[in-house]
């Protein structure tokens, strides 16, 4: 399993730049560093430009959500827990759980303020793509 | 109507009134009152029915807001194309096996999810039961609403009643019933609104027949024990009646039996000791003193029939020896009679005074007289005397045609003396009895009255009973009889003579006169004899007596009244002038 998982991360790592983080169209924003797109995953920066940031996730076990993790909040699965758990008692949640892209795809259109990552071939004009990974 | 029935009656009644009144009493109380805790107990079970479906709705309620907090529910911005709240909502409708449907619409109204799959897409138009907004978790901001759809076949699980009853809803508002299966010609209608459905009431229908068919077996039972308690009473009546009747019949029986066959050895049984029981032994005590009264009675009359028997006998003794007293003299009557000489032959010698008397001439006198008034004459004549010698103490030995033979000095003696006293005593009372006898008989028809002589002798003779056993005569044989009756021959008419021997005993006392020695036949001594003149003068009580032809005067100091006396003497004295 190990073995699958880790070529898996190698196989998505040779195709760089093949999802995005997005947000609706409606938002007014450039390009989002990764630092910042990691703050705003791990909910230490609430607002995208004066709006009010709605990280999405996948559900955990995703593919593109352990590569979303690895690449740009950089941390492994067991610190992220040790992460959360920690700011359970700070009052905060881990972002909530779109089961498909697709959900992830509608849900930030029609959210004003909602972050999802996606393939990038799935962007339409109602996204914006503001980092890549 | 015997009495045995009368009380057995009398007990029914004071038992019996009492009870059924009683009984019917409790009847219509149990009815009314179980009627009310029947109703009571249905409105109960009514409430019971309500408050089960206000908490199943509560409940549904609860989890309905439950799961209209979900995180879940965000998806509905994404219009829930992973069908995860259509998942749980399903899941929550089979869970709960609720008829109607979950339904969560966006703020269109559109249905995004829904346990009913075929809604999703649809504007949502339909009845609801509870709606909850639904806000994302993430803005606070509402994002939808949580709509229960809800059946109200869902409460016929809860609308099971008794038999008899019906349980069903009722919409107030618009006047529509739901479920109600049965109808009831006369019924009870009880009613409970819900909370949580709005203008919908539980409503309870009761049979009244079915309700009233409850107190049939009350009833039946009430009719049963009546019966029974009946019975029951009737049985404890007969039982007393006959307990207190039995001692009662048993001592009528006896009475009667009594009665019938005058047997008073019988007794009534006695058990108890209550009244009847003292009654018994009072009738036993009262039998038993009239068998001893009866037999006392028979003894009695026993008695009385021997008495009688020999009052009859002594009656008869009586009237014998009242006759044979007229044959006898009444000293030896009684002397025989009262037991102090036995009737037997015997003899004694004494000193008896002898008294003689003898009417002069009587046979020619009484020649021409018819012999029914010579008996009358005779027998007054002799009557008079005999009084005269009973007043004195004389013993009348016999009457000799018209002579009398007496004595004294036996069988009682007064002293020798005193018997010749009270001798000469009789014959101066006989003489004067002799003057009035003179008029009677001058009133009877005899011209020349008659005269009498006496002779008086004491001397000692042998007295006593004479002749064979058969037949006896008391009387004295002896010289000194004789002396007497020659005495009596020698004297005058109306005059006393006395032999010499009474004359010494009496001569104290009576005036007598010397008539000489006289010879008599059969004594060789001539004896000297005395007439009696009449009491000494100078003694006061002496009698005075005169007495010349057609003329007699006697005088008894003692009776007469002298002033009277003298008034007739000088009434005498100037007839003579």
């Amino acid at each position: 399993m190990r073995v699958v998982f880790y070529s898996l991360i190698i196989i998505s790592s040779l195709f760089c730049g093949e999802y995005a983080a997005v947000v609706s169209k409606d938002v007014r924003t450039e390009m989002l560093s990764k630092e910042y797109l990691k703050e705003l995953y791990l909910k230490k920066r609430g607002f995208l430009n004066e709006q009010k940031a709605i990280p999405i996730n996948l559900p955990s076990g995703n593919p593109i959500r352990a590569h979303f993790e690895k690449n740009v909040l950089d941390m492994d699965i067991d610190s992220l827990n040790e992460y959360w758990i920690e700011q359970h008692y700070k009052g905060k949640k881990p972002p909530f759980v779109q089961n498909s892209q697709e959900s992830i795809r509608i849900f930030v259109k029609n959210m004003v303020g909602a972050v999802g990552y996606i393939e990038k071939s799935r962007v339409d004009n109602g996204l914006k793509i503001v980092y890549e990974f | 109507m015997n009495f045995k029935v009368k009380a057995t009656l009398l007990f029914l009644a004071a038992s019996l009134i009492p009870y059924i009144i009683g009984m019917f009493y409790l009847l219509a109380k149990s009815q009314d009152e179980h009627f009310q805790s029947r109703q009571n107990e249905l409105l109960f079970e009514l409430e019971k029915v309500a408050d089960r479906i206000d908490n199943n709705l509560k409940m549904i309620e609860k989890d309905f807001i439950f799961i209209s907090k979900l995180e879940v529910m965000n998806d509905i911005v994404s219009f829930d194309l992973d069908r995860r709240i259509s998942e749980i909502l399903l899941a929550k409708k089979n869970d709960l096996e609720l008829q109607g449907d979950y339904t969560a619409t966006d703020l269109k109204n559109n249905a995004i999810a829904s346990s009913n799959l075929k809604n999703i897409g649809k504007e949502f138009a339909g009845k609801y039961l509870f709606k909850q907004e639904i806000t994302s978790s993430f803005t606070g901001q509402k994002i939808g609403d949580l709509i229960l759809e809800y059946k109200l076949e869902n409460l016929k699980s809860f609308l099971k009643s008794a038999e008899g009853s019906v349980i069903y809803l009722y919409d107030s508002k618009n006047n529509v019933t739901y479920f109600k299966t049965q109808e009831f010609e006369k019924s009870i209608t009880l009613r409970k609104p819900l909370k949580l459905l709005n203008g919908m009431e539980l409503v309870m229908m009761v049979d009244k027949d079915a309700m009233l068919n409850l107190f049939k077996d009350l009833r039946n039972v009430t009719i049963i024990s009546l019966v029974g308690g009946f019975l029951l009473i009737l049985a404890v009546s007969l039982y007393f009646a006959k307990k207190i009747i039995t001692p009662i019949t048993r001592l009528s029986k006896t009475a009667i039996d009594i009665s019938d066959t005058g047997d008073y050895t019988k007794r009534v049984l006695v058990e108890s000791k209550d009244e009847i029981g003292m009654l018994s032994a009072a009738f036993n005590n009262m039998i038993e003193s009239i068998e001893d009264m009866l037999a006392r009675l028979k003894k009695e009359s026993e008695n009385k029939i021997k008495l009688q028997e020999e009052k009859s006998k002594n009656e008869m003794l009586e009237s014998l020896s009242k006759k044979l007293s007229r044959y006898l003299s009444p000293q030896i009557f009684d002397s025989i009679f009262l037991g102090r000489q036995d009737v037997k032959i015997e003899s004694k010698r004494k000193k008896l005074t002898i008294f003689f008397s003898d009417i002069v001439n009587f046979t020619e006198t009484t020649d021409r007289m018819e012999s029914e008034d010579l008996t009358a004459i005779l027998n007054y004549y002799l009557n008079e005397m005999n009084t005269i010698a009973l007043k004195h103490g004389a013993t009348i030995d016999k009457f000799i045609g018209d002579a009398i033979m007496a004595f004294f000095g036996d069988p009682d003696t007064k002293g020798v003396k005193e018997d010749a006293c009270a001798c000469v005593d009789m014959a101066l009372e006989m003489m004067q009895k002799i003057d009035e006898l003179k008029n009677h008989w001058l009133n009877s028809g005899i011209s020349r009255p008659f005269k009498i002589r006496i002779g008086i002798n004491t001397g000692f003779s042998t007295v006593g009973n004479f002749g064979s056993e058969e037949r006896m005569d008391y009387t004295i044989i002896g010289g000194a009889i004789n002396l007497a009756s020659r005495i009596e021959s020698f004297a005058e008419p109306n005059e006393i003579w006395i032999s010499e021997e009474t004359y010494l005993l009496v001569s104290d006392r009576y005036r007598c006169t010397e008539k000489g020695e006289i010879a008599v036949k059969g004594f060789l001594r001539s004896v000297k004899m005395y007439k009696v003149e009449g009491y000494k003068e100078n003694d006061e009580n002496t009698v005075w007596r005169r007495e010349e032809k057609g003329f007699s005067i006697t005088i008894l100091p003692q009776e007469v009244n002298k002033d009277r006396l003298k008034n007739i003497l000088k009434e005498t004295l100037q007839k003579l002038e």
